[in-house]
Formats: C-alpha cells, structure tokens, sequence
C-alpha cells in the first residue's frame, strides 16, 4: 500500500512536538475512511490524535485559554460536518489545520473589526501571569517580547512564521496550510524573517533607550536605589 | 552571487530552509562578504528570540473530545427529529391544503346563483326552431327603437321646425 510504503507522507511530526498524528498514516486513512461513513468513535480517534498539536497551533495566536478551547471544538465539529468534502487522497492533517487556522484568523478579524483588541484581547502579559513560572526572569521578558513582536507583523506574514518556524511543519505542509504554493511559502518566509528581525530590533533598541538601568535595578544583585 | 541575492538566502538559511546547493554557494558568499557576515549573525539572533516561544507555551487543555462527542451526538439527534418532524408536517401540509382546495370549491358552488340555463330560458315556448330574443326588459327598448319615427311635426301653430320644412 501507497500510505505505507511513504512514511513521509503524513510529515506532520514538529521538532519540539509529539509525533502522534504521523504514528501509523495508514490507520489514520482507515479512520478517516471510517469517519467519513459516520462512525463517531473513528473520528473520536482523530481528535485524539491530533488535539494537542491543534490547540498548540491556536494558542500560537491566541493566548486566551477558552477562546483556545472554544476554536478547537469548532474547527474539530466543522471537520466532522465538511468530512464528506475532503478529499480521501490528499491528507487529512493539512486539511484539519487548515481549518482550524482560517477559524482563528476570522475570529482574529473579527476581533479587530469590532475595535476591540485592545480592549478584550488577550495580551502577551496575561500569558506570561498564567505560566506556573510566571517570576519576571529573563526568559519570560523575552518570550513577552517577541509574542508582542509576532504580534506587530501582518497576518499572512505571521501565520507563515508561527507555523513553520515555532510549529515546525515543513514548507510543504505550510503550502497545503494555507492553501499557496511552496514558492510562494518560501518567499513569504524570508520576508516574514526579515520582518521579524527588523522589529525585533527596533524593540530592542526602545528597550534600551527607555529605561536602560530598569532591569539592573531590579534585580536582586543590585543595591536599592538610594541606598548608600 | 551578490549580496541581495545572499541576503534572500540567509533569511531561509537560518531557518534550514536551504537545499545542499544553496547552502554551498550562500557559504562561499559568507567567506568574502563581512556586510553578509552582519546580516547573518544578527538574523541568528532574531531566530533564537524567536525560537524562545516554542517550548514556552502553556500547558495545554484538558481534552475537548468529550464536549465534542457530546455535542455531534446531541446535533445527530436534532437532526434525526428535525426529520421526522418534517414529514410529519410536510404530510399534515399536504392534507391541509387539499382540504382547503375542496372546500373553497364547494363553496363557491354552493354561492352560484341557480339561473336555470340560457338555452331554454330566450328559446320561444312556440313550435319552431329556438329563436334568439331580447330579455322582457331589453325587448320593449327593441320594439320602441323599431317602430317608424313620426319625424317632424308641425307645432299648433302650423309652422315647420327649422330646416323641416325643406322635406
């Protein structure tokens, strides 16, 4: 069989994420095949298989934890309700991130048409009080500056980005992703990259010309100010 | 290979990005230009910043594959009474407007007034082939407009109406 003679034809499978979804491609056809018919129980297999790497993927652009949760359950009922529109040839996995990235993108949209991101937008702060580590350490600042950072880059740029270089999918899945071409992937990559490190800098530079003494006070090495 | 060129190549470069080929040649670019040398190493930077968020993300939910379950179940079941709840109305529908049908027809029967028919109604009660006639009402208006015109007449005092008397 095709499917199981091509282990890389479910290279879902992410550097710093478990493998599940690519463990065993042809059960996965079969259950897909299953799902397709009806059968609930298959289909509850494939959100097992594949529900954290979706909610990791979501909470890439979305920090606040039910709205996470409330697009995961939507984009796995919109999969089990358009199972009859996907196409049993191509894999299933694209297909399924597919729809949960266009969910969170238009709720993303729609958050900001309604002017209230500001407002009611989970913010990269938030994030960083929910983590049970949530003392101000550097790596914490660092991962609060670059969210805010991903946050500044326009939306084609940073679904590219967050999905090759934080979810680590290749370029191919990327492709089927977002529904473009891998040549088109590949430049958008540069330019989201490039985009990164030009705002990554630009922060950078507003760190330190804002309150460069502010970290070293801080710290618990350093005297208190006024102190002798 | 120029520096635009290099720097295109960096910018996938530092994500793996590169098949052995472009890797080769952005290298040998590297080597000679200290401007790309820059451009690389700061683009590393930005990467590792970068690749900071990966291991950084909260722990994820509980499973959502119960309320899942629980909700395609409960749709399942609206939709199967959402089926038979229309036929049953499609049918109740059906017998509805027939019934309706038949009672506006008969009551527009039972409406008509029972004039007896036309035929026999003008046909002369007299032997001959039937005859159309005037109605009684119709047929006096008939008769006065069949009689002869007197024409003019002279007034008492004998004179003529003008232009009556040229006749």
């Amino acid at each position: 069989m095709l499917l199981m003679s091509d282990p890389d034809s479910l290279d879902l499978h992410s550097p710093t994420q478990d493998a599940a979804p690519a463990d065993n491609p042809c059960g996965e056809a079969r259950l897909v095949h299953l799902a397709r018919k009806g059968d609930h129980d298959a289909f509850g297999q494939l959100v097992v298989r594949y529900e954290r790497r979706v909610v990791k993927v979501i909470q890439r652009f979305i920090v606040d934890r039910e709205t996470v949760s409330d697009l995961t359950q939507e984009a796995f009922l919109r999969a089990f309700q358009r199972l009859q529109q996907f196409d049993p040839s191509r894999r299933f996995g694209p297909w399924l991130f597919r729809l949960a990235v266009n969910l969170t993108c238009d709720h993303l949209r729609r958050q900001q048409r309604r002017g209230r991101w500001s407002l009611f937008a989970s913010r990269p702060e938030e994030w960083l009080t929910d983590t049970a580590s949530a003392a101000a350490n550097r790596r914490d600042e660092i991962t609060v500056q670059v969210q805010r950072v991903l946050q500044e880059l326009p939306e084609a740029y940073r679904t590219v980005l967050i999905l090759r270089d934080l979810e680590g999918f290749c370029t191919a899945d990327v492709a089927a992703i977002t529904d473009r071409t891998e040549a088109t992937i590949r430049w958008r990559l540069a330019e989201a990259r490039k985009m990164f490190r030009d705002a990554w800098e630009r922060q950078e530079r507003r760190d330190q010309y804002v309150d460069p003494n502010s970290l070293s006070a801080n710290t618990p090495d350093s005297p208190p100010t006024g102190a002798p | 290979m120029n520096c635009t060129q290099a720097k295109r190549l960096i910018q996938l470069h530092v994500g793996d990005d590169l098949n052995f080929a472009e890797t080769q040649l952005l290298n040998s670019h590297l080597i000679q230009c200290s401007s790309c040398q820059q451009q690389h190493s700061s683009m590393r930077r930005s990467m590792t910043a970068l690749y900071s968020l990966r291991d950084a993300a909260p722990e994820p939910a509980p499973s959502v594959w119960p309320s899942i379950s629980s909700t395609i179940l409960g749709q399942a079941t609206r939709d199967r009474s959402f089926r038979r709840f229309n036929v049953q109305v499609a049918a109740v529908s059906v017998c509805s407007l027939l019934l309706a049908v038949v009672t506006i027809v008969q009551t527009l029967q039972s409406l008509r007034p029972s004039y007896p028919d036309t035929a026999t109604l003008w046909q002369t009660p007299t032997a001959g082939p039937a005859r159309f006639s005037f109605p009684p009402k119709i047929q006096n208006v008939a008769n006065a407009a069949e009689q002869p015109s007197p024409g003019p007449q002279p007034s008492a005092t004998g004179n003529w109406p003008d232009g009556a008397q040229d006749f």
